[in-house]
């Protein structure tokens, strides 16, 4: 078999020889017109499964019932499925087909209306055990056993989004970062029990990887949390602490400092920083010249820094120091194209400009005065 | 020979030439920078150095016919010259494809053989298409496909997937009239005028399901008369509420129309199919809708049943058929019919449009 094969050569030949063995086994359906081969049944699972991938979710699933050659290489082909078009029988639906798609590695289950219930997820953590990226979005219904099936069952997850999944305590979130050490990216947006400083220190020990973290809304979230994350996961990349409101300087100082790969941070609502964090973030940058001279020789120096920083209705901050940020870090834009500083309700900050919006200010100026 | 001979030859007589060789051990030869587009020949001839005569015939992949090796040499003949623009090649590339599904299958098999990529993807989305919206029975034929799989295993992601929207219509729809009856059987000794506001309830309902739907069944439904309305309903509710309670295993009318919905054409009734059905049933009983009291005479008139059978039967064949069919089918009930509003996506099915319409 030619290309990318995602399935075993082992399975492939499997079904390969079933498919042949029907055909041959079907007298009425077989036509062969001396060689070649003219009956659909023959062509490779490969095919096949380059044809489903075309297809949407819902017609997937059809195929896999239309014929046992179909149904086994689809099982053994499908490696990424949606089900959030579901209304009503999502969790039956997960029921009937994650014992038959075992290959599967990403599931998205985002639900508009709650259908999602333990058993459906403990049933994913008994046969897809090759999950990399599961959205359980909006999951209302789902409990701890949720999350200590998930534990056992998929080791290999990545990603993992479980925002707005409000039954969750941070003793089973702990629990499964013990197991789950492979984590990228952790989605825990209005996850108030779940994320504590408790289940953020839990994260720090366990979860090294992490580079993306998403804690909007979890209001008990307080320095603890955050500086046992900065000590344990280095590589974090992408932060964001929308209304977080405990935090104070000191989380910040700590990303600032043990998270050098620090590209985007979200300070939404956090009215206890001050410029204080602002200035340990800008020297933060400078101390690292050493190290950027590295990235820089593998060309990389653009993507170095902060590129997009979040700090609306942080009342506290005053235009120098938010300045001397914005100079430090060349990705933070202020104009309108590439607005990466948002600084909505800081009414002290307006004055603060990226340098793009200086060079238009200042050209314009130029032109008039030559006017005269 | 001599200068001028050499002048006198027509470019094409020093085209060079692959000789290729199918399956059934017909030799051909084809002009090298058509041949050469092909992936598969072209390695043969750049690695293993083969084509060049009739001797060294490069041997075709079993799956590439005769027919399907002249489809593709067209195929490359047009695209390997560079000057085309992209606006030239996509309409060759939808007239190309323009075949039936067994050749289309074929020339896809025959493609991937040879490697080339570009025809390929092209005949895998046309595939693809023809297979989206279809049920597994239509998939089955249309490709000749064995039907080796258990009843269970058939109806078990079907059931599932009855979030299909003309489904969640039809089970809206039983739902309210089954509402509508329990409310005349309680109202049973009020004057007539009640009924009427119940029946433009129900037209609301209808009509706005024909507004996304062109559920012409629902519209004869609404227009006939009150009296026959009434004992249809009765019917229908009676056999529905049959199903439920008493587990029947015959098809009667809501297990018809589920059978008829989800799998296409024909009705079938098994053992799991009976247990998975209550499921879809609860769901009809879901939220807004209480549940049935019971209250209704459970004799129903064979004749009349299997009359009522046979409507229902009518209305789900339709909800599945075909756009043009349905057109028809619409347009010859004459004066009965409110204007309808449809969306059509490129091959005619309701579904996409339906499904915008879910939210």
């Amino acid at each position: 078999m030619i290309g990318e094969a995602k399935v075993g050569n082992e399975d492939l030949n499997l079904c390969f020889e079933k498919l042949m063995m029907v055909a041959a086994g079907n007298s009425e359906g077989v036509k062969m017109n001396g060689v070649g081969i003219t009956e659909w049944k023959d062509i490779p699972v490969e095919l096949l499964l380059r044809i489903v991938s075309l297809l949407d979710d819902q017609t997937a699933i059809v195929a896999s019932s239309v014929c046992s050659g179909w149904r086994d290489a689809i099982c053994l082909g499908l490696t990424q499925l949606c089900l959030s078009w579901c209304r009503k029988n999502m969790n039956n639906l997960v029921l009937s087909l994650a014992p038959k798609f075992t290959r599967l590695q990403t599931l998205i289950l985002r639900q508009e209306n709650p259908q999602l219930e333990d058993n459906a997820v403990e049933t994913i953590s008994k046969f897809c055990h090759d999950l990399q990226d599961l959205d359980l979005s909006k999951s209302f219904k789902l409990s701890d056993r949720s999350l200590y099936a998930l534990a056992h069952g998929c080791p290999n997850l990545k990603k993992l989004n479980i925002s707005g999944c409000t039954s969750f305590s941070d003793e089973a979130l702990a629990y499964l970062t013990n197991f789950c050490r492979k984590l990228k990216i952790l989605n825990l947006c209005g996850c108030v029990k779940a994320a504590t400083d408790h289940a953020l220190q839990a994260i720090g020990r366990n979860c090294n990887m992490l580079q993306s973290l998403n804690l909007g809304w979890c209001d008990n979230v307080g320095d603890l949390g955050v500086m046992s994350l900065a000590y344990g996961c280095h590589d974090l990349r992408c932060l964001d602490l929308c209304g977080c409101v405990r935090i104070t300087d000191d989380s910040v100082i700590a990303l600032a400092n043990e998270c050098l790969h620090l590209r985007s941070l979200g300070l939404y609502y956090c009215r206890n920083i001050t410029d204080r964090a602002m200035y340990s973030l800008a020297h933060s940058r400078v101390k690292n010249k050493g190290l950027t001279w590295e990235l820089s020789m593998k060309g990389r120096y653009e993507d170095d820094g902060l590129k997009s920083l979040n700090i609306s209705q942080c009342t506290a901050l005053t235009p120098s120091a938010v300045q001397a940020l914005c100079d430090t870090f060349p990705a933070l834009h202020t104009c309108s194209g590439r607005h990466s500083l948002v600084m909505s309700g800081c009414l002290n900050l307006t004055s603060v400009h990226c340098a793009c919006a200086v060079q238009a200010h200042r050209t314009f100026n130029t032109i008039f005065h030559t006017a005269h | 020979m001599s200068e001028v001979d050499m002048a006198v030859i027509k470019p094409e007589m020093m085209k060079s030439y692959i000789w290729l060789q199918t399956a059934d051990g017909l030799i051909q030869q084809v002009e090298q920078e058509v041949a050469m587009f092909c992936p598969m020949i072209c390695h043969e001839v750049i690695q293993k150095d083969m084509g060049s005569s009739k001797n060294y015939a490069i041997s075709l992949p079993q799956r590439v016919n005769p027919a399907m090796l002249s489809l593709i040499l067209d195929y490359c003949r047009f695209h390997q010259v560079p000057g085309r623009s992209n606006k030239e090649r996509k309409s060759f590339d939808e007239k190309f494809i323009r075949m039936d599904t067994k050749r289309l299958c074929e020339l896809t098999s025959a493609a991937d053989s040879l490697q080339l990529k570009p025809l390929v993807d092209l005949t895998s989305r046309a595939l693809a298409r023809i297979i989206e919206g279809k049920s597994p029975e239509e998939i089955r034929e249309i490709f000749h496909l064995p039907d080796d799989l258990t009843e269970e295993e058939k109806l078990e992601p079907l059931k599932n997937t009855t979030d299909d929207p003309r489904i969640r219509l039809l089970n809206r729809l039983y739902a309210k009239k089954r509402k509508e009856l329990q409310e005349r059987q309680k109202l049973k000794n009020i004057e007539v005028e009640e009924e009427r506001v119940d029946d433009r309830s129900v037209d609301d309902l209808l009509s706005f399901i024909n507004g996304d739907n062109g559920d012409s069944k629902g519209i004869k439904n609404s227009k006939s008369k009150k009296k026959n309305r009434r004992r249809k309903d009765q019917q229908k509710n009676t056999s529905a509420n049959e199903a439920i309670k008493n587990h029947n295993k015959e098809p009667n009318g809501l297990n018809q129309v589920c059978h008829s919905a989800e799998v296409g054409q024909k009705v079938r009734a098994g053992v799991g199919a009976t247990s998975n059905l209550h499921d879809v049933e609860d769901d009809i009983f879901d939220n807004k809708n209480e549940p049935d009291d019971g209250d209704i005479d459970d004799e129903i008139d064979p004749a009349l049943k299997e009359k009522i059978d046979r409507e229902v039967e009518d209305f789900a064949r339709r909800l599945n058929s075909d756009w043009p069919e349905r057109m028809q089918e619409i347009l010859s009930f004459g004066h009965e019919r409110k204007p309808v509003h449809f969306s059509l996506n490129g091959n005619g099915s309701l579904r996409r449009y339906a499904n915008s319409e879910q939210r």
